[in-house]
C-alpha cells in the first residue's frame, strides 16, 4: 500500500494584479513511487502547480496543501519543501549559477552546509550517474542543451531528494537534448523516485504511469495514460502535441479505420498499419467525436485570411517572384583570438527561384554560418555566393542582399519596440521606405503570419505568448518583403499548437513563390515543407539537390536520419520514392 | 576570450597554488609600501621581487606585456608631464619647455615605478582565477558583516555575473548581427545616431537580463540557497604553510626595501 507523498485539498493561487486564480480549487493526491504526467494548455496552471509543490509559491488559499509532510500553507513548511521537492525548470542556461560543472553540481549542498568532503562525495556521485565526467570543469556557456539541462538535473538532484517535478523540461532543446534529458528521467524513474513531469509532448507523457490534465487552474482528467489518449476531444482542447506517429493514426482513424490503441513510436504505428483492423474481443481506440485536422491559426487568429492583397512596393514587378541562390565552393573559417576556426569548406550548391529547401545537419555542421554567408552577413574567406546570378562585390549584391530575409533562431529575443506595428515596421523603414508604404507592408506582414494589425498591432510584444511573439519577429522580416527567405531553426522551443502554426505560414510563403531554406534538426518538418534539401556534415555538403532519402539504405546512414513517413513506407514494403510528406496524406495513401 | 577580460592564465606553480588571500595581502601590501619610499634603491628592491615572482609564476612574457599594454599611454603621460614641467635646472630648452635634470630623474622613477605597480598587479590576476579572487574579497571581508555589509553575498554576485559574461557576450553578438540583417546600421552617424541605433540591440539583452535574474533567483531557491545562512564550500580556501613563507618574504621584502 503505498504512501502519498503530496496532498491537495481545494488549493487557490492567484499572481498578484491577476483578475483570475491561475489555480482555482485544485484537488490533487500523488502517491510514493509514482510517475505523474501534468498537462494543459498555456495558462491552465501547469507551471504554477510545479513551483507551488517545490514551495517556491505562496498559496492564496487551500484546505490542505502537503508535500513529503511539509505544510505548504506555512511558511516554515514551504522552506523545507524545497529541501524535499527538486524543481527542474524550463531554460536550461538560466540555473546554472556557478563557473564550472562540478561547481555548479555542489551548490545546492554548499547552500545546506554540508562538509565539504561530503559534498565532493555526492557530486562525484552525481556527476558519474548522469555522464558529466568530461565535463567537469567545463564553463557553462561552452555546454550544449541537452549537458546544461543534465546538469542542472545533476545540481537538483545533489540534495537528497524523494520527489522531482520538472517543468518542461525539454522544452527549449533540440531532439539530441531532448532524448538525453527524457533518458534520465526513465532512469531515476526506475531507481524509484517519485516524477512529477509537466508537459505538452505526448511522447513525454507516455513515460507517466499517471496523467493529471489541468484546464483554468482545475483538474479536468485523473486517470491512465491510454484513457487520456483515447479521448481525442481532450487531446485537441488541451492542444497536446502528437508526434508524427500519433498524427497519422488521428488521420486514420478520422477516415474510419479501426484502432487498438494509439501508436507513439513506428515500430507501434507499423503494427497498428499491418493489422488488418482491430482483432475480435480487442478493445477499439473509437472515434469519439467529429474529427478534423486542427484549423490552423486557432489560437492567432486569422491564419484563413491569406489574401494579403496586392502591396504596393519597391522593386520592379518582375522581381517579386523568388530569388535564385548559388553557393560555388564557398570556405568560411571564425576568428576567435587569431585562431581560425573552420565553419565551411568548399560548399557548393545551386538552387532556382522558388525553390523550399531544407538545410539538414547535426549540430555544429555549419548551418547557421551558410546561412548567414548567404545573406550576406559574413565574407567568405574563397568561393562565391550569387544571389539571382549577382557576386557579392557587384555593386548591385547589397540590394539584392536586402532581398533576402533571415530569421535567426529564437528570433523574438530582438523584439524591442513598444508596439507589434512598430516592432514590425523596424526594417522597412531602415530600407528607406515612404511612411504609407511601410505601413502596408507592415499590415501585409501581420497578416500573413496571422496577427492582424487589427487585433495584435498596439499590443506590446512581450504581452503575447511565445507563439505569437515568434511569428511577430518572422513577421518583422517579412514585412520587408524578401524574396528569399532564409530560417535558422524556425521551430526550436515553440509548443506543438504554435509549431503547427508556424508551418502552415512558411508552407503559404513557398506557394507564393518565396525561396525558402530552413535550418532545422526537424527532419520531418521539413520533410513536409521541402522538395530540395543540402545536408552538412562538418561543414562540407554531403548532397545537394532534389531530396530524395537514401534508397533501401539503413535509416540513419549519413549524418541526417530519414524522415519518418519515408521510413515508415520502407517498414511497409512500399517504395520510398513516393512517401508521402504529410501524416494526411500518408493517411490518405494507407486507408 | 574569457581571459582577455579576467587575464588569467591557468597552470600549475607554485604562486598558480597559493591562497588567494595571502596573494591579495602581499599585493596590497607591496603596492602601498612601493608608494611610500622615494629612493630607486627601494624601487630596484620591488623590481626585483616583482620580477621573481612573474619568474616563479611560469607565465609566458607576452602575458604581462598584454596587461601593460592598456596603461602604456598612461606611462607616457607620467613620464611627458614630469620632463616638461618638473623643476629644476635646465640643461636643454625648446620653444617654452625647459628639460631638467631633476625632471628626468623623476619623470624616469614615477614611470618605472608605476611599471612596478602593474607589474605586481598582474601577478595576482595571472595566478588568481576570478573566482578564488573573489572568494578571497568575501573572506576578508567577513568583519564588515557587523557593519551589515553583505560580504558573502556580494561575492556570490560576482561570481555569477562573471558566469554570465560570455553568455551576455554571444547574445549581444546574435542581437547585433540579427538586426543587422533586419537592416540596422551601427557604424554610421555621429555619436548621437549611433546611440540611437543600440536602442535595438539594448532593449532585447536589458529583458532578457531581466528575465533571466528571476529565472535564475527562483533556481537558487529551489536549490535552498537563503541570503544570509551561511555556505559552505566545494573548494573552501585552505591556508598551507607555503602561504605564511609567502607573506613573511613579502615583509622581508618591505623591510629590506625600506632600509636600503
Amino acid at each position: 500500500m503505498s504512501t502519498p507523498v503530496v496532498t491537495l485539498e481545494k488549493l487557490h493561487f492567484r499572481y498578484p494584479g491577476a483578475d483570475r486564480d491561475a489555480l482555482a480549487g485544485l484537488d490533487l493526491t500523488i502517491w510514493e513511487d509514482e510517475t505523474v504526467a501534468v498537462v494543459g494548455p498555456n495558462g491552465s496552471g501547469k507551471s504554477t502547480l510545479a513551483r507551488l509543490l517545490g514551495g517556491l509559491a505562496r498559496p492564496s488559499a487551500g484546505r490542505q496543501a502537503v508535500a513529503c509532510g511539509c505544510d505548504l500553507l506555512s511558511a516554515a513548511g514551504r522552506q523545507a519543501a524545497r529541501r524535499e521537492v527538486g524543481v527542474l525548470f524550463q531554460d536550461p542556461e538560466n540555473q546554472l549559477v556557478a563557473e564550472h560543472v562540478e561547481e555548479d553540481v555542489a551548490f545546492g549542498l554548499e547552500n545546506l552546509a554540508w562538509p565539504p568532503e561530503a559534498i565532493r562525495e555526492r557530486v562525484a556521485e552525481m556527476i558519474a550517474w548522469f555522464g558529466l565526467e568530461a565535463l567537469r570543469r567545463r564553463e557553462p556557456h561552452l555546454l550544449s542543451g541537452g549537458q546544461k539541462q543534465r546538469t542542472a538535473l545533476a545540481g537538483v538532484l545533489a540534495i537528497p531528494r524523494r520527489v522531482l517535478v520538472l517543468d518542461e523540461p525539454t522544452a527549449m532543446l533540440d531532439s539530441a537534448g531532448r532524448d538525453e534529458v527524457l533518458d534520465a528521467v526513465r532512469r531515476l524513474r526506475a531507481a524509484g523516485l517519485t516524477v512529477v513531469i509537466v508537459t505538452q509532448e505526448m511522447d513525454e507523457v507516455g513515460i507517466a504511469d499517471r496523467v493529471v490534465a489541468l484546464e483554468r487552474g482545475s483538474v479536468e482528467f485523473d486517470g491512465r495514460c491510454e484513457e487520456l489518449f483515447a479521448r481525442r476531444d481532450l487531446i485537441r482542447r488541451l492542444r497536446l502535441g502528437a508526434p508524427l506517429v500519433g498524427e497519422v493514426a488521428l488521420a486514420l482513424a478520422a477516415r474510419g479505420r479501426a484502432l487498438r490503441r494509439l501508436p507513439l513510436t513506428l515500430d507501434e504505428l507499423v503494427a497498428e498499419c499491418e493489422a488488418g483492423g482491430a482483432g475480435e474481443g480487442e478493445q477499439l481506440w473509437l472515434a469519439v467525436s467529429e474529427d478534423q485536422e486542427p484549423a490552423v491559426g486557432r489560437e492567432g487568429g486569422g491564419l484563413e485570411s491569406a489574401g494579403a492583397a496586392a502591396v504596393p512596393s519597391p522593386g520592379t514587378p518582375a522581381e517579386r517572384a523568388g530569388m535564385s541562390l548559388c553557393c560555388e565552393d564557398v570556405t568560411f573559417a571564425y576568428d576567435e583570438g587569431g585562431r581560425p576556426v573552420p565553419a565551411l569548406e568548399a560548399v557548393s550548391f545551386s538552387f532556382d527561384a522558388g525553390a523550399a529547401v531544407a538545410l539538414l545537419g547535426p549540430s555544429g555542421s555549419g548551418k547557421s554560418t551558410l546561412l548567414q554567408v548567404l545573406r550576406g552577413l559574413l565574407e567568405p574567406a574563397q568561393g562565391r555566393v550569387l544571389l539571382d546570378g549577382v557576386e557579392r562585390r557587384d555593386p548591385e549584391a547589397p540590394r539584392l542582399q536586402r532581398q533576402v530575409g533571415l530569421v535567426f533562431q529564437t528570433p523574438e529575443l530582438q523584439l524591442f519596440a513598444a508596439t507589434a506595428a512598430q516592432d514590425v515596421s523596424f526594417g522597412p523603414r531602415q530600407l528607406g521606405w515612404a511612411g504609407d508604404v511601410v505601413e502596408a507592408a507592415v499590415d501585409a506582414a501581420l497578416e500573413l503570419v496571422g496577427l492582424p494589425r487589427a487585433e495584435f498591432g498596439e499590443r506590446h510584444p512581450y504581452s503575447l505568448s511565445g507563439g505569437e511573439q515568434r511569428r511577430l519577429a518572422l513577421a518583422g522580416v517579412l514585412a520587408m518583403q524578401p524574396r528569399a527567405l532564409l530560417l535558422d531553426e524556425p521551430f526550436v522551443s515553440l509548443d506543438p499548437a504554435s509549431r503547427r502554426d508556424l508551418a502552415a505560414v512558411l508552407s503559404r510563403l513557398a506557394e507564393r513563390g518565396t525561396t525558402v531554406v530552413f535550418a532545422t534538426h526537424d527532419v520531418d518538418a521539413a520533410w513536409s515543407l521541402c522538395d530540395e534539401a543540402v545536408v552538412l556534415a562538418g561543414g562540407r555538403v554531403v548532397s545537394a539537390g532534389r531530396w530524395v532519402p537514401a534508397q533501401g539504405g539503413v535509416a540513419g546512414a549519413g549524418p541526417v536520419r530519414a524522415p519518418l513517413l519515408v521510413e515508415l513506407w520502407r517498414r511497409l514494403g512500399r517504395d520510398s520514392a513516393e512517401a508521402p510528406r504529410t501524416a494526411a496524406q500518408a493517411a490518405e495513401a494507407l486507408a | 576570450m574569457r581571459a582577455a577580460i579576467t587575464q588569467y592564465y591557468p597552470g600549475d606553480s607554485p604562486l598558480h597554488r597559493a591562497d588567494p588571500r595571502a596573494k591579495f595581502v602581499a599585493v596590497t601590501a607591496l603596492a602601498v609600501a612601493l608608494f611610500t619610499r622615494d629612493s630607486f634603491a627601494a624601487l630596484a628592491v620591488y623590481a626585483a621581487a616583482a620580477a621573481l615572482a612573474f619568474a616563479l609564476s611560469r607565465v609566458p612574457l607576452g602575458w604581462l606585456w598584454r596587461g601593460l599594454r592598456p596603461v602604456l599611454w598612461l606611462i607616457g603621460l607620467t613620464f611627458v608631464a614630469q620632463i616638461l614641467f618638473a623643476p629644476g635646472e635646465p640643461f636643454f630648452t625648446f620653444g617654452p619647455f625647459e628639460l631638467s635634470r631633476e625632471g628626468l630623474r623623476l619623470a624616469g622613477f614615477l614611470s618605472v615605478r608605476l611599471v612596478v605597480l602593474i607589474l605586481i598587479g598582474s601577478i595576482l590576476t595571472l595566478t588568481t582565477p576570478p573566482v578564488a579572487l573573489t572568494d578571497a574579497l568575501a573572506w576578508l571581508g567577513r568583519p564588515l558583516r557587523r557593519l551589515r555589509v553583505p560580504s558573502d553575498e556580494l561575492a556570490l554576485m560576482v561570481t555569477i555575473a562573471l558566469r554570465f559574461i560570455p553568455t551576455l557576450l554571444v547574445e549581444l553578438d546574435t542581437i547585433m548581427r540579427a538586426q543587422r540583417a533586419r537592416g540596422a546600421d551601427f557604424s554610421s552617424g555621429g555619436p548621437l545616431r549611433r546611440a540611437r541605433a543600440l536602442v535595438p540591440v539594448m532593449v532585447p539583452l536589458f529583458v532578457v537580463s531581466f528575465r533571466r535574474a528571476d529565472e535564475l533567483a527562483l533556481a537558487m531557491e529551489a536549490r535552498c540557497y537563503t541570503p544570509g545562512v551561511a555556505r559552505t564550500r566545494l573548494h573552501p580556501l585552505r591556508a598551507r604553510p607555503s602561504d605564511a613563507v609567502l607573506l613573511a618574504l613579502t615583509a622581508a621584502t618591505i623591510v629590506v626595501a625600506s632600509v636600503i
